[in-house]
């Protein structure tokens, strides 16, 4: 008797628990579309203009055969802020927005001049947009060209974007990592400014109109990187090209590996190195009123290719290899460096905030003024790299005989 | 006689020593042969010379002298009469005597040693028990050779008169335990017991039935690794599963053959069921907790899979999921119950029909056909049947709750059954040791 009277009552519970409740977040997924980019350049009237990229789920998988058609469809909504276009999206599409998988989000330059802090409230306010959320800036071009590159097999442009972006920073260091949380990050440290990715699109993105990029073998537009923009605060100052975007890495001490391809004494063309590990030590001090920077580079890598005919069996050759590229990474080193002091005059390095971390009392008075102090710092660089092998072969092979 | 005219009651009469006598039997429970060579034959030659004396003398005599082999006795209590002979006994009355005297004549065709049927190993021994309880005893007694080995005789159902046979060893099995179950036992009232799996409710700590606390198993090997760690067996007449009390979770995910493998085999195999089981608890309510309220915890390309899938799927996840649930019950219960020669057509119809087309058709998702068969499949991971076939009931209250509320339902469900789990005891026995021992409790 007990255990029924216990039934009844457990299976009232949940009665009323399902009718109570109703479901009322609930979400099915054929029902709703996820938001997979935003792209945000300037409208008319001060307005913004805002391209959404909606994924057409069945167009996105063409394995499961059940539909067909294009991976993702664009919907553009101006309003006066990013939250307005957002909220009023459904203006355009039928289906209910699920934005917790966004990717990319691209920023014209255009809006990034006039300052970002504006639309990054509303994506860090969110509890849908995650922290590594990639944010871009779209150089030369509209950011809306960038959604509308369109690449086959049913890659849209937002996981192609993503996908290139990681790809491009792990394997050559051409662009800085770029998520929501380095934004965060770079923009409350002291004595650092902040840089994001920056891409661009070659080709003429009109094409894809017609669907022919998807018939030809040459790609009718794509989207290229273009390396780092140079921030100061919020607002785009510069460009960083994507070999100075690689220094500004390996400054940082976030350079995974890359390749150099660096010139050979004598004009005997050039040798190319795989690096595989590289670290920098910082040492900034204050002398004289004006910062000094000490740089000690440390590298590892191994011998990919060479042009001349240099005794790699033997410990000379090496050495002579190693003293012509640790010579030309601390040419570069030092012209990019001062480069970013003359044109861009911040520190995008994060030499303030070294200092701010190991002497703190120095920091502390010229905080205000760091970045006039920086663009006058004085620099020195040692580098040091190592080549420890020459992968199968040693000499050349047509030298061998 | 209170047997009617019942056509198996076999009354013979014979003269044997030079008296009229009556020898009545069921022949429904001996053989012709079995009377005709040790009863019948013996008292037709026993020999005239022990004609003359007193009837009861006489068949005392004729005790001794030509049925000595078989057990007997002499009674003159008639009223025992009918439930000796329906236990297989032969009452030979003597002309003249006041007693009678009964030999037990019981010869029945039992099925032989067999493989177990649902309690399988790769490796290990492949005998199972049988429906006779003589033979689950001798299974037993072969294996263990010690003077310590007890078997006790109850008799449970008014009618059947069931033989139930409580083993142990003595000095090993917990006196508290066994005065309980000997308790519960003696206590029963039933009309009829036919299998073991009737008097598991016996032993159901009160008030805690959502899991099994009795594990039954028809392997001799399993029972008789039991007895040796302390617990008692019960034995019914007419089951091929003996009872094993007390049982606790993790007796659960044990099968014998983890202990004739290699041991790290046996860990991953017990491992396996333990996360079998979570999967099977879980998979399903989680699915649709997370593709219905919580689509953020999805990676972006599963997500794109799954929605791409669901295209054009008429019903939300929960009742496509309860749908092919329900689907596969069907199938399930109509593959146990139907004769074994139509076991074919069910198969195609159901692996073909509901499985294939469901999805070609557009009811079912794919993804919800994985879902549902991995599920399944899982349940009948653990060693013991009754055990996934509990879980099923649970699964299905998880899915309900992830359908309104979502993850917090799962864990909300989970959570109950996690308390649940840990509050049973049985026989003094915390229900999840040795996880729960650090509380105080103790550890069969």
């Amino acid at each position: 008797m007990k255990g029924v009277r216990w039934l009844w009552t457990g299976l009232t519970l949940a009665a009323a628990c399902a009718l109570l409740s109703g479901c009322w977040d609930l979400t099915e997924v054929n029902r709703s579309a996820l938001l997979t980019g935003v792209a945000v350049e300037p409208g008319k009237n001060g307005r913004h203009r805002v391209t959404f990229e909606v994924l057409n789920a069945a167009g996105a998988m063409p394995s499961q055969g059940q539909g067909s058609g294009v991976p993702t469809v664009l919907y553009t909504v101006e309003g006066n802020s990013i939250a307005d276009t957002a909220s009023r999206l459904n203006e355009n599409v039928e289906r209910l927005m699920m934005p917790s998988h966004v990717r990319v989000i691209v920023i014209d330059e255009r809006t990034a001049r006039k300052g970002l802090n504006a639309f990054i409230d509303l994506v860090q306010r969110s509890r849908y947009v995650r922290e590594d959320v990639l944010l871009l800036i779209a150089k030369d071009v509209p950011a809306s060209d960038m959604l509308q590159v369109l690449s086959p097999g049913g890659i849209y442009a937002s996981w192609k974007i993503q996908s290139q972006v990681e790809n491009f920073r792990k394997e050559w260091g051409g662009v800085p990592l770029s998520r929501l949380f380095d934004y965060t990050q770079a923009i409350l440290v002291e004595g650092r400014d902040l840089t994001l990715g920056a891409i661009t699109v070659i080709g003429n993105v009109k094409a894809n109109d017609k669907g022919r990029s998807f018939q030809s073998a040459i790609p009718q537009s794509n989207v290229k990187i273009a390396g780092a923009a140079v921030f100061r605060d919020d607002r785009l100052i510069g460009y960083l090209s994507i070999y100075e975007t690689r220094i500004l890495n390996l400054i940082r001490g976030e350079l995974e590996q890359t390749g150099v391809a660096f010139p050979l004494p004598n004009h005997e063309g050039h040798a190319s190195v795989r690096v595989n590990r590289a670290h920098t030590h910082v040492r900034v001090a204050m002398k004289n009123g004006l910062p000094y920077i000490r740089l000690r580079i440390e590298g590892e890598g191994q011998l990919n290719s060479l042009d001349a005919d240099l005794p790699v069996h033997k410990v000379e050759g090496f050495q002579a290899l190693e003293q012509a590229l640790s010579e030309y990474m601390r040419e570069q080193t030092l012209q990019m460096i001062g480069r970013v002091q003359r044109q861009y005059g911040v520190d995008v390095f994060g030499f303030g905030e070294h200092l701010y971390r190991h002497r703190y009392r120095e920091f502390q008075p010229i905080r205000k003024e760091w970045n006039a102090l920086f663009a006058k710092a004085k620099v020195e660089a040692s580098v040091k790299f190592v080549i420890t092998g020459s992968e199968l072969k040693n000499r050349s092979i047509r030298k061998q005989q | 006689m209170t047997f009617g005219d019942t056509d198996d009651l076999a009354l013979v009469s014979l003269r044997f020593c030079g008296k009229e006598g009556l020898l009545c039997y069921f022949t429904t429970l001996t053989s012709a042969s079995f009377m005709m060579n040790y009863v019948i034959q013996p008292l037709a030659q026993a020999s005239d010379d022990l004609a003359g004396e007193d009837a009861t003398a006489l068949l005392k005599e004729v005790r001794e002298r030509c049925l000595s082999g078989l057990s007997s006795e002499l009674s003159d209590q008639l009223h025992v009469l009918p439930m000796k002979l329906g236990r297989g006994y032969a009452a030979l009355f003597a002309e003249g005597a006041r007693d009678c005297l009964l030999v037990d004549v019981k010869e029945l065709v039992t099925r032989s040693v067999e493989e177990p049927t649902s309690q399988n190993v790769i490796r290990g021994p492949k005998e199972g028990f049988t429906e006779s309880a003589a033979t689950n005893m001798s299974l037993i007694r072969r294996r263990i050779v010690t003077d310590k080995l007890r078997f006790e005789r109850y008799e449970i159902g008014e009618k059947t008169r069931t033989e139930v046979y409580l083993a142990y060893i003595e000095e090993e099995a917990d006196e508290e335990v066994l005065r309980q179950v000997r308790e519960q036992v003696r206590s029963c009232r039933m009309v009829s017991l036919f299998d073991s799996g009737s008097l598991e409710s016996l032993f159901r700590p009160r008030g805690y039935w959502l899991f099994p606390t009795v594990y039954n198993s028809e392997r001799p090997d399993s029972v008789c690794s039991c007895l040796l760690d302390k617990r008692i067996a019960v034995i019914v007449g007419g089951s091929p599963f003996v009872l094993i009390v007390p049982a606790i979770f993790r007796d659960f995910f044990q099968s014998p053959e983890d202990h004739y493998q290699w041991f790290l085999v046996g860990l991953f195999a017990r491992l396996l069921r333990y996360v079998a089981f979570l999967l099977s608890l879980v998979v399903p309510s989680l699915y649709v907790a997370i593709t219905s309220y919580h689509q953020e915890l999805i990676p972006t390309i599963l997500l794109t899979s799954i929605a791409a899938q669901r295209e054009g799927i008429p019903f939300p996840a929960v009742i496509e999921i309860l749908l092919m649930e329900a689907a596969f019950e069907i199938l399930r219960e109509a593959g146990t119950r139907m004769p074994r020669l139509v076991g074919q057509a069910i198969s195609i119809a159901g692996a073909l029909v509901l499985g294939e087309a469901a999805v070609q058709a557009g009811i079912v998702s794919n993804i919800n056909v994985i879902v549902v068969a991995l599920t399944v499949i899982s349940s009948y991971v653990a060693p013991v049947y009754t055990f996934g076939s509990n879980i099923r009931i649970f699964r299905y209250g998880l899915i309900l709750l992830a359908s309104f509320t979502g993850l917090y339902g799962v864990i909300l469900g989970c959570a109950v059954l996690m308390i649940h789990l840990s509050r049973m005891e049985t026989f003094g026995v915390p229900y999840m040791s040795p996880l729960s021992r650090m509380l105080g409790g103790k550890t069969p």
